[in-house]
């Protein structure tokens, strides 16, 4: 399908947007966050200024999310953006008629700026380059006398909204899906809607030595250590026979020329059989070759044409809007049971020199959700690679033993959290 | 470990939502009162399912009315349908007459219609907006042409008022913004 709309004041969905909207509701807000610590405290009025400049120049953000009978659809968003101290949950779902309509959220609180983004909009790649021109700009205009230069240059960004999904998927191939269900993780639920958040600040250094000793790259050593976490903190006690499966989104960039500033993702699902692997290494090595295997091009391919296949498939485009969201609501209850959690790393957030004074630390977080109760997500910044946990559940123990895991391994790892339960200051032993 | 460094301590957020949930629940026992009541007082005049018809009525446009950012004309679209069934359900409910097919349905279309040919004069730079319930508006007053036809309703001088205005009503905002019309429809519609 071409993309007609290039120049009009509304533009389709691209594949994967397509379902988020169509599935969303305020317990599975397909939300996810950005954070950036900075060494100074946040002033709001600055912040509002270097919102507006940056949005200007990713003006594909500045829309809003409309209703078709058919598919949603993103327009043109004329209001201005609303910028507010932090006040509830992270990854919480965005009510745009509470938010001027913007399908992202900026706030703040003391030192941090967060960037709260509806997955329909984009991914986390994408949205990170809109959060740094955030973060730069503030920089800047927090500091005029120490940019007085323009460090950035004035260069055009060349982004677009193509589909790319359309452009690179093959209709020809077969799904690689497998059938089998997850082990969901069990435990009691927070109460009133609380998310749990605790950041684990890994040091870079030590962790990728440890790595590197074991030919491993940093998400497979981490999807192992989180693996044998689960393993031994909730699988356990659960008695289950069902596999642990790791869903690890992978950035489609990497694989498909493409400047879309659209969604541009696919995922490799990471199978664990517990009843065979049971040490650390028997993960790792699974994992290694599970990577290599699902990591190759045409093994993504499947999936991401699979997924297009069924978005482009001229019975489902043809259905109401108001029924898409009844079956795919039924059939989305089903799917996530195939997943126990997911662990997306974005990687090293790459900062200017000259800016990285006034920086802290990044952190990203994903939104969990009823049955994928804790979700995963790093990026690293400087000699840190800070892993989070997002939970719905009270129980902090996956989360205590990931961290045991990696000391007993001789690296070091802080903890930050937002006091959600309150009893991990009193309960995470370190 | 530095609880609270990197977060807000959260407040009771979930009070506005706690509120609507309590009057839900207040209403849904006044309700089943109601019906107790008048299964003792008056059971051959069901009078409750007024009252109940009447609570639902003001649900739905409460809640509506509680989203910020909603478009004037879909306001106009949802009374002209709420108001059609709350009339058609009272009349059955005292004893079917007839009255709101015959003065009450063709009046509501009339003003629904009325006001949409208004938004269309005062506001036509916005009126691309209301395009889609106006669509629904006009739908609405041609299935009732359609209701004649197959002898379900019976013609009168209100329903000629009412389509006569449709017709306007439609024409009126094709001529003033026709094109814009065309693009709506094919965002709204595309597949």
């Amino acid at each position: 399908m071409k993309q007609k709309n290039k120049n009009s004041k509304w533009r389709r969905l691209d594949n994967s947007a397509k379902l988020f909207p169509i599935i969303q509701n305020r317990k599975f807000s397909t939300v996810f966050r950005l954070s950036a610590i900075l060494k100074e405290e946040i002033n709001e009025e600055i912040l509002k200024q270097a919102s507006k400049v940056a949005l200007k120049k990713f003006k594909f953000f500045k829309v809003t999310l409309k209703k078709g009978a058919f598919w949603y659809y993103f327009e043109d968003n004329p209001k201005e953006i609303i910028i507010e101290e932090e006040h509830n949950y992270p990854c919480k779902y965005i009510d745009k008629n509470t938010n001027n309509g913007y399908l992202f959220k900026i706030t703040y609180f003391k030192n941090k700026i967060n960037l709260d983004v509806f997955h329909s909009l984009t991914d986390g790649n994408s949205a990170s380059d809109f959060f740094k021109e955030i973060v730069y700009t503030y920089i800047e205009l927090n500091h005029p006398e120490k940019f007085v230069d323009n460090l950035r240059g004035q260069k055009k960004l060349k982004y677009n909204t193509e589909d790319s999904y359309i452009k690179n998927y093959n209709k020809k191939l077969k799904s690689n899906a497998n059938g089998q269900k997850a082990y969901i993780l069990k435990g009691k639920k927070l109460p009133l809607d609380a998310i749990s958040v605790i950041h684990e600040i890994i040091n870079l250094e030590q962790l990728k030595n440890e790595a590197t000793k074991k030919e491993a790259t940093l998400t497979q050593y981490l999807t192992s250590v989180l693996i044998l976490a689960i393993y031994k903190a909730n699988y356990l006690k659960n008695r289950s026979k069902k596999p642990v499966k790791v869903c690890i989104p992978v950035n489609l960039k990497k694989y498909f020329a493409s400047n879309t500033i659209s969604n541009f993702f696919s995922y490799i699902t990471v199978v664990a059989d517990m009843e065979k692997l049971k040490t650390f290494e028997e993960i790792l090595e699974f994992v290694k070759n599970d990577f290599k295997e699902k990591l190759q091009k045409e093994e993504i391919l499947k999936t991401m044409s699979a997924n297009v296949k069924l978005g482009n498939n001229i019975f489902v485009r043809v259905i109401p809007l108001f029924f898409k969201r009844i079956i795919l609501n039924i059939s989305y209850l089903e799917i996530r049971k195939y997943t126990t959690t997911t662990f997306s790393n974005i990687g090293r957030i790459g900062i200017i020199q000259e800016y990285r004074e006034f920086i802290d630390n990044f952190v990203m977080l994903i939104a969990p959700e009823s049955v994928e109760k804790i979700k995963c997500s790093a990026c690293s910044f400087e000699n840190n690679i800070t892993f989070t946990f997002t939970s719905i559940l009270e129980d902090i123990e996956i989360q205590q033993t990931f961290y045991n895991i990696l000391k007993e391994q001789g690296i070091e790892v802080k903890i930050e959290s937002n006091g959600v339960p309150n009893v991990i200051s009193r309960d995470f032993k370190y | 470990m530095g609880c609270q460094m990197l977060y807000p301590e959260i407040s009771n957020i979930k009070k506005s939502n706690k509120i609507i949930k309590s009057l839900m629940v207040v209403s849904v026992l006044v309700s089943i009162i109601l019906l107790i009541l008048n299964a003792f007082i008056k059971p051959q005049l069901h009078w409750s399912f007024l009252f109940i018809v009447g609570i639902v009525y003001i649900w739905v446009t409460t809640i509506y009315s509680i989203k910020k950012n909603v478009n004037i004309a879909s306001h106009v679209m949802l009374q002209m349908l709420c108001v059609s069934i709350l009339i058609v359900l009272v009349d059955v409910i005292i004893g079917y007459k007839g009255w709101s097919l015959i003065i009450g349905i063709p009046i509501i279309v009339i003003v629904a219609n009325l006001t949409m040919l208004i938004l269309t004069i005062i506001s036509h730079k916005k009126y691309v907006k209301y395009v889609i319930y106006q669509a629904i508006i006009f739908i609405f007053t041609i299935a009732l042409l359609f209701g004649i036809l197959i002898g379900i309703i019976k013609i009168n001088i209100l329903y000629i008022i009412a389509f006569g205005i449709g017709i306007i009503s439609m024409i009126m905002s094709f001529s003033l913004c026709g094109k814009q019309i065309i693009e709506e429809l094919n965002k709204r519609l595309h597949i």
